[in-house]
């Protein structure tokens, strides 16, 4: 007995995350993402929305799937609720080797004093896992594949924009 | 092993930035001399992606600063005066200017470790600031501090103090997250000195400049900051409402006392999501209504070290705000770090300064020391910062 209690995996409470939390979720996810794109595709958290909107509209079309603005659009609204970032981060924990890491960053942003105000990156992460099918761990070296999670990113676009 | 503060070397950097380059005024107890520094230009462009990167609390939590490092190991020697870092003083004073404020010089490596740890530094924004700040610091009037411990074990202690320590995080149901930092305040002090928790509201930056006899030298805000990006008078601290008599404020005038109703200044930010009712303690509410008096200020929470630039070349930031309405010195983030880290900062340097008696520069450069020999990256261990006298 060492009387500190092992806090229980974030990936066990997924619904039960408050909006903070889950976003700051998702942004641990967008951290780790960004390590399998080069360096001038990584999405930074000042990045203005049009471009975010350009950058989707190439991810769309990347996964083969409708690229128009309004497309684009649509992507970025519905990434943006609060049902798409649990679909996301779900298929994220589904990820062996991913799931550890995000967690890890996820605690370590947790002890960080910063307040964010409305912070959206529900888009960013959409974006990467449309174009991310594998992806190598910076700290680990590990090779992570992400077939699934791409796979099933793709299917719940064409649910959102309706085809 | 005791030294005294009248034998340190003592120098102050001032910096000029114009079109032909980047001057500064090195200025010791005998010289002044000018010296144009040998940057290249491109400068301010890289000082802009290495706040974007500070700002970005992902790189400094996953500990991944590329930028800083650059900054650190290279283009940053540029910007001190070459004999600083061939042999640098026990304090440096450094007096920023243009694209320069609020940028980590301390941490600009000298002789294969940062600057910070091999002398005491401090930022003030101007001359006349740092003129003030000495005017009202205490220490320097006769019979002040004049020996300080190098090392522990802490002789002392050789002063008391009487501190205010007020915590909020409006962002949850309790203070607990901010009460690990508070510990770590608290724990430097001793039983001979008087120590006041309490929760953080508009009417604490009140209590803590009320002229009156337990009025404290030492005030530690523990809470979030907000900067408003357009209006810098409406930035300032998240703490907790304030209800029922706390929320009346006295101001003597023609000899007679009026109990005014506090009224903000400045609304906290829409979609804060706050856990509790939460009130701006907003930098126009200090720098108009209240007297700070304290010797030491420590702001131990996010974004109240650092801001945009407003004309008069004065940098807008809460700890700005707090030297200005009276405070001889303070010590404020100039990006935001976690909670073991502040912890363990604030206390290596109470630790220095309140019981080793040391000057505040120096118990920086204790601080910084610990944590940098302790092998904790410099986006963690150097983000704190001391502003304003060094004594």
């Amino acid at each position: 007995m060492t009387g500190h209690d092992e806090p229980t995996s974030v990936w066990e409470h997924l619904d039960e995350l408050t909006d903070g939390d889950r976003e700051l979720l998702v942004e641990s996810a967008v951290t780790v993402l960004n390590q399998g794109v080069q360096p001038d595709e990584a999405i930074t958290r000042d990045m203005p929305r049009s471009v975010l909107r350009s950058r989707m509209a190439s991810a769309l079309s990347e996964a083969g799937l409708p690229a128009s603005k309004d497309d684009a659009s649509a992507a970025m609204s519905s990434a943006s609720g609060a049902d798409a970032a649990r679909s996301m981060l779900s298929a994220l924990s589904r990820v062996p080797g991913l799931r550890e890491e995000i967690e890890q960053a996820y605690r370590r942003r947790e002890e960080i004093m910063f307040l964010d105000f409305g912070l959206v990156t529900g888009p960013a992460l959409m974006i990467l896992l449309l174009k991310l099918k594998r992806i190598k761990i910076n700290s680990s070296g590990v090779d992570v594949q992400m077939y699934d999670a791409n796979k099933s990113m793709i299917e719940m676009v064409r649910k959102m924009i309706g085809i | 092993m005791a030294s005294g503060i009248s034998d340190l070397r003592v120098t102050a950097v001032s910096y000029l930035v114009g079109r032909d380059g980047v001057h500064v005024l090195v200025t010791t107890g005998s010289s002044a001399t000018w010296t144009r520094l040998a940057i290249t230009g491109d400068e301010p462009t890289k000082v802009d992606e290495l706040r974007r990167e500070l700002r970005d609390p992902q790189y400094v939590a996953q500990s991944r600063t590329p930028l800083l490092d650059q900054f650190a190991e290279g283009w940053g020697q540029a910007l001190l005066p070459p004999e600083i870092l061939a042999a640098p003083p026990d304090v440096l004073v450094v007096v920023p200017h243009g694209w320069l404020h609020d940028l980590p010089l301390h941490l600009v490596q000298c002789a294969g470790r940062p600057l910070g740890t091999r002398c005491g530094v401090t930022y003030v924004s101007s001359h006349t600031l740092f003129l003030k700040c000495t005017e009202r610091n205490p220490c320097r009037e006769p019979g002040g501090a004049a020996t300080f411990d190098e090392a522990p074990p802490w002789t002392g202690p050789v002063r008391t103090s009487n501190a205010i320590i007020a915590v909020a995080d409006v962002n949850q149901a309790s203070d607990d997250d901010f009460g690990t930092v508070a510990s770590a305040v608290t724990g430097a002090f001793t039983a001979a000195d008087s120590v006041k928790s309490v929760v953080a509201h508009v009417s604490t930056a009140e209590l803590a400049g009320a002229d009156l006899a337990e009025s404290p030298d030492v005030l530690c805000l523990i809470a979030h900051g907000w900067i408003d990006p357009e209006d810098r008078l409406a930035s300032g601290l998240l703490v907790l409402e304030d209800t029922g008599l706390r929320n009346y404020f006295r101001v003597t005038a023609n000899g007679k006392v009026f109990s005014l109703r506090l009224l903000p200044l400045a609304e906290p930010p829409a979609g804060l999501g706050e856990a509790r009712p939460a009130a701006l303690l907003s930098a126009a509410q200090l720098e108009i209504f209240f007297e700070c008096r304290q010797e030491l200020v420590l702001l131990l929470g996010c974004s109240v070290g650092s801001g945009s630039l407003m004309r008069g070349d004065q940098p807008a930031s809460l700890a700005e705000s707090f030297l200005q309405c009276g405070a001889v010195s303070v010590v404020a983030p100039l990006w935001d770090i976690d909670y073991p880290s502040t912890s363990r900062w604030a206390g290596a340097f109470l630790d220095a300064w309140h019981r080793g008696a040391m000057p505040k520069a120096l118990a920086a450069r204790y601080a910084f020391g610990e944590m940098d020999a302790a092998g904790i990256g410099l986006q963690k261990a150097g983000a704190l910062t001391l502003r304003g006298d060094w004594i």
